[in-house]
């Protein structure tokens, strides 16, 4: 078991790779009644091109599988872990992204049994013929939740717009039609494939004991037989650089527009401090030209071209990156072509030192006020151990942010080629 | 090693402070709730009374002023919410700060704090006996907005005209952020008006939890210029028993219908069937395990969402799921079945026990946030009850088969309220 201390923080994390390749955390928060526990494996909606577990060649699965199998793995041929997890006074839950699947629980009480349920529930697969049918249903209303949520699709639009062909541009539960092609035997294809203990992580935050985890999950996995590990081989269409469609509108039953600015970034693989400080160089930017402090924020809340609404996000994975900005807006054009505007003007004039020191505080602030939420320590935590980085590697990114890589930072992404709208406009 | 120290209440001329000392947190939470009787007349220039003070003062008279005086607190964070308890309107005014002990120069960031509180709600940006102008009609049309595009979250619009379907002779239809209509009929110098009488007249609740000491923060507090009024108690809802069920479909432009339905229960934060009632709650929609989540969702496959949430001062439940519209009869006689059957005692030892330790579960979390510690506290407070944590944990491990039948007996349907596209008709 290692260990590595933040003195300054009040924070330590333990951590040990087993032998089949497992890695597991635990950062133990002294005072919390609850424990909160999320094992994640390296697989999401993207992957749906790769080398299955045993073969040599590459195959395609029906988009929206590694959703569904997050679904389906609750199920057992004694029921539903959701009364495991229940009996024991557990709350659990499951989500897939682009690029992860995580399962987690969070419980005050009987941690040990429920982190035995844990793993041992995601790495015993049930799946009949008669239960993949069923769970077709339930996900066809998922999938038609979100299709009435505007929210929602103006943010999947703007990735359709940036991407030719990466799979992030399909929607992370699939279409109706596609979920239909599911079968059992494709999802223990997946299973096998992404669902090895070296391609996982397990976190564990809250009232425990380390060394007491640590060996209990070690006893755990000893028990269990896994075929050797092998990176899984992943493959990705190619992707032009520019976007695929510069701009869409659609119509929809709302009130208001919803307007959302898209640049699609080329950066490549990024690891470790880089990839930190990379996406702290981002927030940042964003922060300066488009935070509540910045100028242009003022001037368009004032103007009322944006509102409380407005926001914007950047996502870093490893076969993709983009920079999302927008919101609501009385004219969706006006506030597409001011963001525009910001952008363009900040190239030209740059960035100032007290503005960037200001927003360095405010993010180091926001930074050590989120490490009050277990949930957020394990979810990034984990997200960071797949970029072979560390959540409190963000501290001294932020504190290494100069003006120069800020500049540097907008004149590499903002290229004329590489930004797309998409507008949802009343009916 | 960490402990959760005693709570210290103590009035304070205007203001009933609470404390709630603890080390386990890097941040200090300022919560103050502001209270007054919820009418139309006042709910909307409540609503546009909190959006106000958040926007700028008159010291920082633009919101870029404002906000960068917080990120120099290291990212402190001010918001404004606004919500409703039965017959009650309140504002909740937020300063979320890390706590000076993780940062350089940190020694003074809760003095400054508590001079910016001062700034926000004894200075706002006014002049003349009126408001600025140029803010109040920006906050106008921003709660304009906000108000309209409710209608664009289908889930929360149904809940909204459940909402006001069912309480059409209460003022509990108004929402917390007011009517639209009213909007436009409020200038600058009414604002400023009303904000005069909110000030003097409003009960006034302040919660500080972090790692700080009664000894610092009793002269900050006592330095903030309220004047002294009386502590108002809760204005008690009278029971009411629907005498027939009100059935209301529309129709919109959607894929997934949104079903509604509103049972009154008439049972209130810590009265004696309160537990019980939350108790079965839990069982019939509270949870992944529960009645309603199962047979809707996982026996008959008919929707992905399928829940129940009792309100805990207007004593009610609402039971809500999103279905395919020609699903409609046969969810509703599910939904309806998992009632009758649980007003019947048609449920077991074990569910019952597996439901109260979710229930334990959830409420231990919730105080794991200062969040969480703080509204329970204030419902205690409110409703001068004792469900403390100790006691409802307690409470809960006591409710017995009876008490939830009994409690799910109390279920009065009043309305039904349907959402679609109209298709099938």
């Amino acid at each position: 078991m290692n260990k590595q201390s933040y003195d300054q923080l009040k924070e330590a994390v333990y951590y040990e790779k087993l032998e089949n390749g497992l890695q597991v955390y635990v950062l133990p928060k002294h005072g919390f009644s609850k424990t909160f526990a999320i094992f994640t494996t390296n697989y999401g909606s993207i992957d749906n091109e790769f080398v299955p577990l045993g073969e040599d060649s590459y195959t395609r699965v029906p988009d929206g599988i590694a959703h569904f199998l997050e679904h389906k793995l609750f199920e057992k041929e004694d029921g539903d872990v959701f009364f495991k997890f229940g009996e024991k006074g557990a709350f659990t839950n499951a989500f897939t992204s682009f690029t992860r699947t995580a399962y987690l629980f969070s419980s005050t009480s009987n941690v040990e049994e429920n982190l035995e349920t844990l793993v041992d529930f995601v790495q015993e697969p049930y799946f009949t013929e008669e239960t993949v049918e069923k769970e077709k249903g339930i996900i066809g209303q998922e999938i038609q939740m979100y299709d009435d949520d505007a929210d929602f699709r103006v943010y999947f639009g703007a990735i359709e717009n940036m991407y030719h062909h990466h799979p992030v541009k399909i929607d992370i539960a699939g279409t109706v039609e596609s979920i239909a092609d599911i079968d059992k035997d494709l999802l223990y294809l997946c299973y096998n494939t992404f669902y090895h203990p070296s391609n996982m992580v397990l976190f564990i935050v809250g009232n425990v004991d380390p060394k007491q985890a640590i060996n209990q999950v070690r006893d755990n996995q000893a028990k269990k037989t896994f075929a050797p590990a092998k990176p899984v081989k992943r493959h990705f269409p190619e992707e032009p650089k520019s976007v695929a469609v510069p701009k869409k509108t659609l119509k929809f039953p709302v009130q208001i527009a919803k307007n959302l600015v898209a640049i699609k970034e080329d950066i490549g693989l990024l690891r470790g401090i880089d990839a930190v400080k990379h996406e702290m160089t981002a927030d940042i930017m964003l922060e300066l030209l488009f935070g509540t402090t910045s100028d242009a924020y003022l001037e368009l809340y004032d103007q009322g071209v944006i509102d409380d609404s407005f926001g914007f996000d950047y996502s870093l994975q490893d076969s993709f990156s983009f920079v999302l900005i927008g919101g609501d807006a009385k004219d969706p054009d006006l506030q597409e072509r001011k963001i525009k505007e910001t952008l363009e003007n900040a190239l030209v004039t740059g960035f100032k030192e007290a503005d960037l020191e200001l927003i360095k505080r405010k993010k180091m602030g926001q930074f050590l006020r989120s490490l009050n939420s277990p949930e957020f320590i394990a979810n990034q935590f984990s997200q960071y151990i797949f970029e072979d980085a560390s959540l409190f590697d963000i501290l001294p990114a932020i504190e290494s942010v100069t003006v120069a890589d800020v500049e540097a930072f907008l004149k590499r992404i903002y290229l004329e080629d590489r930004v797309t709208t998409f507008q949802i406009v009343p009916e | 090693m960490t402990t959760q120290k005693q709570e210290y209440k103590e009035q304070v001329g205007a203001i009933q402070l609470t404390l709630i000392p603890s080390d386990k947190y890097k941040s200090n939470k300022i919560v103050f709730k502001f209270r007054a009787p919820l009418t139309r007349e006042t709910s909307t220039k409540r609503s546009l009374i909190a959006a106000l003070i958040e926007t700028n003062t008159k010291k920082y008279p633009t919101q870029t002023a404002f906000r960068k005086e917080l990120a120099s607190l290291y990212g402190a964070n001010f918001y404004t919410s606004v919500d409703k308890k039965g017959n009650e309107h309140i504002i909740t005014a937020v300063l979320d700060m890390v706590d000076g002990q993780f940062v350089p120069e940190g020694d003074t960031l809760l003095k400054q704090a508590f001079e910016l509180i001062q700034e926000i709600l004894f200075n706002p940006n006014a002049e003349n006996g009126s408001f600025n102008e140029t803010t109040v009609a920006r906050e106008k049309e921003n709660l304009e907005q906000r108000l309209e595009s409710v209608y664009d979250d289908k889930i929360r619009y149904a809940n909204k005209r459940l909402t006001e379907i069912m309480f059409a002779d209460e003022n509990y239809k108004y929402g917390a952020f007011g009517v639209l209509k009213d909007i436009p009929t409020i200038s600058a110098t009414d604002l400023y008006e009303y904000y005069q009488q909110f000030l003097v007249e409003d009960t006034i609740d302040l919660f500080i939890c972090g790692d700080v000491k009664k000894e610092d923060v009793l002269p900050l507090v006592k330095a903030l210029p309220f004047v002294d009024r009386e502590y108002r108690d809760l204005d008690i809802i009278p029971p009411v028993h629907p005498k027939k069920v009100n059935t209301v479909k529309e129709t919109q432009s959607i894929n997934q219908g949104k079903l509604v339905l509103g049972y009154r229960t008439n049972i209130l934060f810590g009265e004696e069937a309160y537990v019980p009632l939350q108790v079965a709650n839990g069982l019939l929609g509270g949870f992944a395990n529960s009645k309603i989540f199962i047979n809707v969702r996982e026996k008959a496959s008919l929707a992905y969402y399928a829940n129940s949430r009792i309100d805990s001062f207007h004593g009610f439940m609402i039971i809500s799921a999103g279905i395919d519209e020609k699903n409609y009869d046969q969810a509703l006689a599910i939904i309806k079945e998992q009632v009758t059957a649980m007003q019947t005692g048609d449920f077991t030892e074990d569910e019952l026990s597996q439901t109260k330790a979710m229930l334990t579960n959830q409420l231990l979390e919730a105080n794991d946030q200062a969040q969480g510690l703080i509204e329970l506290t204030y419902n205690n407070t409110l409703k001068k009850a004792n469900l403390d944590l100790p006691n409802w944990l307690k409470r809960i491990s006591e409710v017995t088969k009876e008490e939830v039948v009994a409690a799910v007996q109390s279920l009065e349907l009043d309305t039904i309220y349907f959402l679609s596209k109209g298709a099938e008709s």
